[in-house]
This record gives structure tokens, C-alpha cells and sequence, in this order.
């Protein structure tokens, strides 16, 4: 069955809208700052943000390190924790979902932890692993696992019961209808929560490093902070927004792949 | 009929359910011999999905047993299928590989899987869609997917639950004739669920009337109409009026 | 019965008794989860006893005698129910004065096509930065009082709940305007008979996601900087080396956090009792 490619007229003024909105808004901001309505030592315009990015590509003053630095620092920690939390977190989560047992035993510990912000165990980690990369990796691993395991589980739980009976009469065990049926039928859950999990660590990442680091991007914002520096601050938060935009733009992507190879 | 035709296959002593108080089924007591097709019509809410499910041991009997050859039913000795009233295909394969599913769990080596799924499929024209998905086919597909799947596996017992409830009038006359053709062409032994009358007749060789719930065996009624039955054949008729007349006063 | 009588005398009937069985009494699934939390609670009883983090973990029964002795005894100028209610009042404030604005904005934005494409580019633009980005320029800007904790707060809890907000509407069955429109209703009736109940469930997930993201900020602005609230609590633990405070303090935003997502839950089971839930979740 073909399917027609069907474009629809929309009035000019629906497209040329965004762009409006978003020119205006750096004009506003551009101009808000340097006519001095607000104050130069609250906000830091555009223009200023960017001479501020082009200097610290190469000057590691006043903060410590380049840009680089910062960011493969953040990007290491948040894809260690990430992966860690993929790894543990989703075969726990489908586990969970189709193994009465460990439901039993593991779900009631999750449920105690869940609730805690990632964020709380800072001071824990702090004083366990110090303020280095496993102090980091641990918070984001925290942050991301809840998501991992929940979607897994929800997403085996949603597996048509309809199709397990099938299984059943077939004498399939209940290794065969976990393997065969229930893992391929959450994926698409599975896969929310890479999306899901990244968008939380990405989060954690930079709670982690408000507290405690020497390089990073949260590290950046907190320096631009301390030194009362809006413009080191504004450009952290527009590396830290940029760049997990970035990265959940690439999980799409490989999603949609993916799951495309899968479903059809 | 030869000696093969009349010995019993599957023997169902004392079927009986209970959920708490509520007697669903009511000490029922039926052979069907093999290679025979047997349909089973009863009132709306007489519990044939129970009955479906406790013959295919999803559900544990309160009392009495299935055999099969002779000894209790299990489904992972005996090959049992099941075609639901819903499609059953498993979205993640394609139709060829659906249809293999069941084979693949009963451990039937790869080979002897491709040649028997090529064979079941020519029978019910699916070849030429054989490398699709599910959500590319149509529903009417489906349904001969899960089929397929459940006579590949040369099942000792086939339950069927009303598996062309969902189509309409045209394709389902069409679908019946299939699978009288396939089941004849296999000699399977076939348990046909429905509710409708005219479609029980059209297939069985024999008819079970069920009562309301607590649901007990009304009545049995062989049909030995010539095959293919036509239904305008005054036999015909009057077979299908015996059987609504039996389901009317329950 | 008469039809059965023949085949019971074939038929055993003790064999249909479930008998004791030790494998399903220990399959049980409260039987696991009573074993689960105290080998839980019992591990990490050791795990402290055994100074496996050196004093950095306090042993489950000297928290809850942390937690007991704040509960009369004044720290940081108040006690422990004056902590907590520092907390939850900003989550409160923040939370509110939140979705009082995203709700309304995001159905507005999913129904009007120009607002949509004045908003939703800006939006886009702030959505991915984390809100405890936006801690240190709060700081700056609204000094280190309640403002900028409560600014977090709504910066962490706008974005989810015009997410949801806006989804939800565009994600309404077109089928069910179709209703409205078959018995001659007008645009008024499709948005109130129709969208706006329908969107409901979407918005109050919004407002569960919120809500943990509201916790998540306040902790982080009060670790930052403050004299009261659970999370100077943690902070105050953190600065002294006392594992019991910063376990204490955990706990308390663990109970709090369940807390008032419970109380969404049962909201939403009031305003919206038609909600298909998916059992055994």
C-alpha cells in the first residue's frame, strides 16, 4: 500500500514565526543588557557571551581549565554513569517485570529509593568516593536508573497477555516467553527510556559538579557564580543546554533506526 | 471409517470449574476421536473461554481431566494449539517466521521448520506475503497466520476460539472452506468454539450444545452432511434449525 | 451434580487440594518483600557496624534517633517540623505559581496555532537546559532569600507541566471531535466537552513529573545556600561529617517527595475517576 505524500499550504506568517519569535527575543535580550535596563553585572548579552566563549576555547583563567576540558569532562561522566545505569538498569527493570521473585525482592528496596532525589546522595558520595570521577558517575548513575528500570518493567508488563497464552499452549517455559516474547515487545518502552535516562543524567550531571568538582560545565556555571562573572554563567548553562540537546537529538535518531528494523 | 478414524484422541472426564462458589463448568464428559472436527456452540456467557482455557491447561481444572492418547494433558509433552479469537502475531516477525513460532518452541529442527511453514503456507496462499511484518498484511491474513502456526506444529489437539468471530460474512465462508481443505489435507484433530450456528454446521462433523452456566453438554448432534456442504440443502437447514432450537431453550 | 457422579469415582480428589507447599510459601510475593526490606535494612545495619565506609554511614537506628531527637530539639533556630515546612513551602509556592501559568499556556499553545509559533521556539530553546543550570545566576539575581529558591523551583516545574500540557491536547483522539461535531456542537463545545477533559490525565502526569522535579530543585537551592529546609539539613551534615544528618535529611525529602505525589494521585482519582489505569503496574 503506497501512501501520497501530502503537503499541506500553511500561511506564510505560521513559518515565518518562529524565526520572528526567536530574533526577537536575542534583540531584546542584546539590547536589554547593553542599553543598560538591566544591569551588566546580572546578565551578560549575547554578544558578550559569545567573546567570552571564543576567549575560553584557549584561556583557562579565571576558572582553571579551557572549554574543552570542561565539557570532555562533563560528557565522560555523564556516558559513564549513562551506560552504567543502561546496563544495570534495564535487565533489573525486565526482570522485574515478568520474574515474580524478582519483583519480590528487588521492587520494594526500588521503591524505597526512587523517591530520593539524586541530588540527596551528594554528601553520601562525597564521602565515600571522594570528589572525583566515581563520586560523579555514581550520582548520575542513581539519576538514571529509576527511568531504565521503570519503563523495562512497565514495558514488559504491557506484553499482550493474548500472545503469552499463545506461547503456553505452544509449551513454550517461562524462559522462552521471557526471551521471545516479553523483551521484544518492551522495546519500545526500552527506548523511551534511553531518551528518558539521558535526560536525567544530563540533569544530575550538573548538580553533581555544582557541588563539587574542578572542571565541568556545572563547575563552569558554579565558578561563573563565585566570581560573579554572568557571562562564564550564561554561556555554562548554553554549553550544558546545547550539548544535551545534542546528544538527545542522536538517541532519536538511533531510535528511530532501530526501532524502524524492529517494527516496521 | 478405518480403524484410525474411530479411536478416541482426546478424552475429557469430569470437567469441572469452579471460581469460589461459581460453578463455571459442571462435570463435563466428551471424547473426540481423531482426526475429527468437533464444534462446541452454546448460549452467549456459558463460559466457553473457560472451557477453552482449562482444555489447553492455561487455567488449572477444579476437577476431572483432559487426556490425550491416553495420558493427562500437558503442553509441553503433547502438541497442543490454540488459535484466539484475536490476532496473535507476534509484530517483531515476519509472517513466515510467525508462522514457524510454534515449531520453533516445540524444538522442530530448522530445516524440517522452513519445509513444513512453506508447505502450510502454499496451502493457505500466504507465500506471496511471506517476508512481510503483520501490520502489512490484513486482518483476515492474521487470522490464517495464527492458522498456519497452530496446524504446522501437527497438533494432537487444535482449539479454536470463534477464530472468524471478527470477519466478515464474505471472507469467513472463504476461511472455513480453508480450513476444512487444510484440516482434511492433515487429519487433525480439531475442537471448533463458535456462536455461530450456521458456521458449526457448515465445519463439524459433530456438534456439542453447551447449556448456560453452570455449563453441562445439552446435547450432541452428528453431521453427516456430503462435503463441501452446501447451504441451501434442505438437510442443511434443518440441522442448523435443530441446533438453534436447542440453544434457545436453555 | 448427576452428571459428574459417574467420573468421580474415577477421579481423585485429594489431588485436588493444594497442599502446604514450601516453594510457594517462599515464592509468596509479601513473603519476598518482607525479606527484601530487611535484608535491605540489615546489610546496611552491617555494612555502617562494620565501618565498610569508614564513619561515613550511620546505622539505620541512630537515624531514626537523629530524626527523633530534632523533632524537639532546636537546630539551625527551629525544629525538625520547621525544616520540613520550610522545604514544602517552596516546593508549594514554586509548584503553584507554576502551573497556574504552564497549564493554561500549554492548552493555549496546543489550541491556537500563532500563539504556538510565537511560544514553542522559545520554549524549545530553554527546554534542554537543566533547571539547577539556573541556580547560579538565581543566586545573582535575586540574592540568596527565598526568591531565588522559589525562581528554581519554577523554572524546574514549567517546563513538565507545559509539555504534558500541550501533548496532552494534541494527542486527543480526533475521533471523539467527530462526536461533538456529528450532534452539532461548535469550537466551544469541542474545547470544553472534549479537550479539556480529555487532556486531563496528560496534565497531571505533567504535574507528577513537576512535582519530583520541583523536589529535586529546591534540594539543590537549598544545598547551595540556606539556613533552613531539609536540604540544609543534608548540607549542615554534609559540612559537619555526620552521616546521620545527611541520612535524616534523606529520608525526611524521600517521605515528603511521596507525599505530595500521593496527594496529586488522589486528586486526579477525584477530578478524573474515568482514567484507565494499567493494572499490575
Amino acid at each position: 500500500m503506497a501512501y501520497k505524500e501530502v503537503t499541506v499550504k500553511q500561511p506564510l506568517l505560521l513559518t515565518v514565526l518562529p524565526y520572528v519569535s526567536i530574533a526577537a527575543f536575542f534583540i531584546v535580550w542584546e539590547f536589554a543588557v547593553s542599553s543598560g535596563v538591566i544591569p551588566n553585572e546580572l546578565l551578560a548579552s549575547p554578544s558578550q557571551v559569545v567573546s567570552t566563549f571564543i576567549d575560553k576555547l584557549s584561556n583557562p583563567n579565571p576558572d582553571g581549565a579551557v572549554m574543552a576540558t570542561h565539557a570532555w569532562t562533563s560528557v565522560q561522566e555523564a556516558f559513564i554513569g549513562y551506560l552504567l545505569a543502561l546496563l544495570v538498569g534495564i535487565p533489573l527493570g525486565l526482570a522485574m517485570g515478568w520474574f515474580n521473585v524478582v519483583e519480590g525482592l528487588f521492587r520494594p528496596i526500588f521503591e524505597l529509593i526512587r523517591p530520593i532525589p539524586p541530588i540527596a546522595w551528594i554528601p553520601l558520595t562525597v564521602f565515600w568516593f571522594g570528589i572525583g570521577l566515581a563520586g560523579k558517575v555514581f550520582i548520575i548513575w542513581i539519576a538514571g536508573i529509576v527511568p531504565c528500570v521503570i519503563n523495562a518493567y512497565v514495558g514488559v508488563r504491557m506484553t499482550n497477555p493474548t500472545l503469552i497464552q499463545m506461547a503456553r499452549t505452544y509449551g513454550a517455559n517461562d524462559w522462552q516467553i521471557f526471551t521471545q516474547l516479553c523483551i521484544p515487545s518492551s522495546l519500545p518502552m526500552v527506548f523511551g527510556a534511553l531518551q528518558l535516562a539521558l535526560a536525567y543524567c544530563w540533569t544530575n550531571l550538573v548538580a553533581a559538579e555544582l557541588l563539587a568538582a574542578d572542571s565541568g560545565l556545572g563547575f563552569l556555571i558554579t565558578m561563573g557564580g563565585r566570581l560573579g562573572r554572568p557571562d562564564i554563567i550564561v554561556l555554562g548553562m548554553i554549553c550544558v543546554g546545547i550539548s544535551g540537546a545534542i546528544i538527545g537529538f542522536i538517541i532519536d535518531r538511533v531510535e528511530k533506526k532501530l526501532l524502524a528494523g524492529i517494527r516496521r | 471409517m478405518d480403524e484410525k478414524q474411530t479411536r478416541n484422541k482426546v478424552e475429557v472426564r469430569n470437567l469441572t470449574k469452579r471460581f469460589g462458589d461459581l460453578t463455571v463448568l459442571d462435570g463435563i464428559n466428551f471424547n473426540i476421536k481423531e482426526g475429527e472436527l468437533l464444534a462446541i456452540v452454546g448460549p452467549t456467557g456459558c463460559g466457553k473461554t473457560t472451557f477453552l482455557n482449562t482444555l489447553s491447561k492455561l487455567m488449572p481444572t477444579t476437577e476431572g481431566n483432559i487426556y490425550i492418547n491416553g495420558e493427562e494433558a500437558d503442553p509441553k509433552k503433547h502438541n497442543l494449539a490454540y488459535v484466539f479469537q484475536e490476532p496473535t502475531c507476534l509484530p517483531w516477525r515476519t509472517v513466515r517466521e510467525n508462522v514457524a513460532y510454534g515449531m520453533e518452541v516445540k524444538g522442530v529442527g530448522k530445516e524440517e521448520r522452513e519445509a513444513r511453514a512453506t508447505k502450510i503456507m502454499d496451502l493457505v496462499g500466504l507465500t506471496s506475503c511471506a517476508d512481510l511484518y503483520p501490520n502489512q498484511v490484513s486482518a483476515s491474513m492474521m487470522q490464517r497466520i495464527a492458522v498456519s502456526r497452530a496446524f504446522a506444529v501437527n497438533p494432537d489437539l487444535l482449539l479454536m476460539d470463534e477464530p472468524y468471530g471478527q470477519l466478515d460474512v464474505k471472507l469467513r465462508f472463504y476461511l472455513e472452506d480453508e480450513l476444512v481443505n487444510i484440516w482434511r489435507k492433515l487429519n487433525s484433530t480439531v475442537l471448533f468454539v463458535t456462536h455461530n450456528i450456521e458456521e458449526a454446521v457448515y465445519v463439524a462433523e459433530r456438534i456439542l450444545v453447551l447449556t448456560n452456566k453452570p455449563t453441562k453438554i445439552k446435547a450432541e448432534i452428528p453431521v453427516d452432511l456430503p462435503r463441501p456442504r452446501d447451504l441451501l440443502n434442505p438437510k442443511f437447514i434443518e440441522l442448523r434449525k435443530e441446533v438453534t432450537e436447542l440453544i434457545r431453550w436453555w | 451434580m448427576s452428571g459428574s457422579s459417574i467420573a468421580n469415582e474415577t477421579i481423585d480428589h485429594s489431588k485436588n487440594r493444594e497442599p502446604f507447599s514450601f516453594y510457594k510459601f517462599i515464592t509468596n510475593k509479601y513473603f519476598l518483600n518482607v525479606v527484601s526490606i530487611v535484608a535491605f535494612l540489615l546489610i546496611w545495619d552491617y555494612v555502617a557496624k562494620e565501618k565498610i565506609f569508614r564513619d561515613s554511614l550511620a546505622r539505620p537506628l541512630e537515624v531514626v534517633d537523629q530524626l527523633y531527637m530534632l523533632t524537639y530539639m532546636k537546630f539551625a533556630g527551629t525544629n525538625l517540623a520547621g525544616h520540613i515546612w520550610a522545604s514544602t513551602q517552596r516546593v508549594l509556592i514554586g509548584f503553584i505559581a507554576a502551573s497556574i501559568v504552564a497549564v493554561p499556556l500549554g492548552l493555549f499553545m496546543a489550541l491556537n496555532k500563532y500563539v504556538n509559533a510565537v511560544v514553542k521556539p522559545l520554549f524549545d530553546l530553554f527546554k534542554p537546559m537543566p533547571p539547577i543550570a539556573w541556580v547560579s545566576i538565581a543566586i545573582l539575581w535575586f540574592g540568596i532569600g527565598e526568591m531565588s529558591k522559589v525562581f528554581i523551583i519554577i523554572i524546574g516545574t514549567f517546563v513538565p507541566c507545559l509539555l504534558n500540557a500541550y501533548n496532552g491536547v494534541r494527542l486527543v483522539d480526533p475521533d471523539l471531535y467527530d462526536v461533538v461535531r456529528v450532534l452539532g456542537g461548535n469550537r466551544r463545545d469541542e474545547i470544553f466537552h472534549v479537550c479539556f477533559p480529555a487532556s486531563f490525565p496528560a496534565v497531571f502526569a505533567g504535574l507528577q513529573i513537576s512535582l519530583s522535579s520541583a523536589w529535586t530543585c529546591v534540594l539543590a537551592a537549598e544545598l547551595m545556600n540556606s539556613r533552613d529546609g531539609m536540604g540544609f539539613l543534608i548540607k549542615r551534615g554534609m559540612d559537619t561529617h555526620q552521616p546521620t544528618l545527611v541520612l535524616g535529611g534523606m529520608v525526611l525529602i524521600a517521605a515528603a517527595a511521596y507525599g505530595t505525589s500521593l496527594l496529586v494521585t488522589l486528586l486526579e482519582k477525584k477530578l478524573c475517576p474515568w482514567k484507565r489505569t494499567i493494572e499490575n503496574l
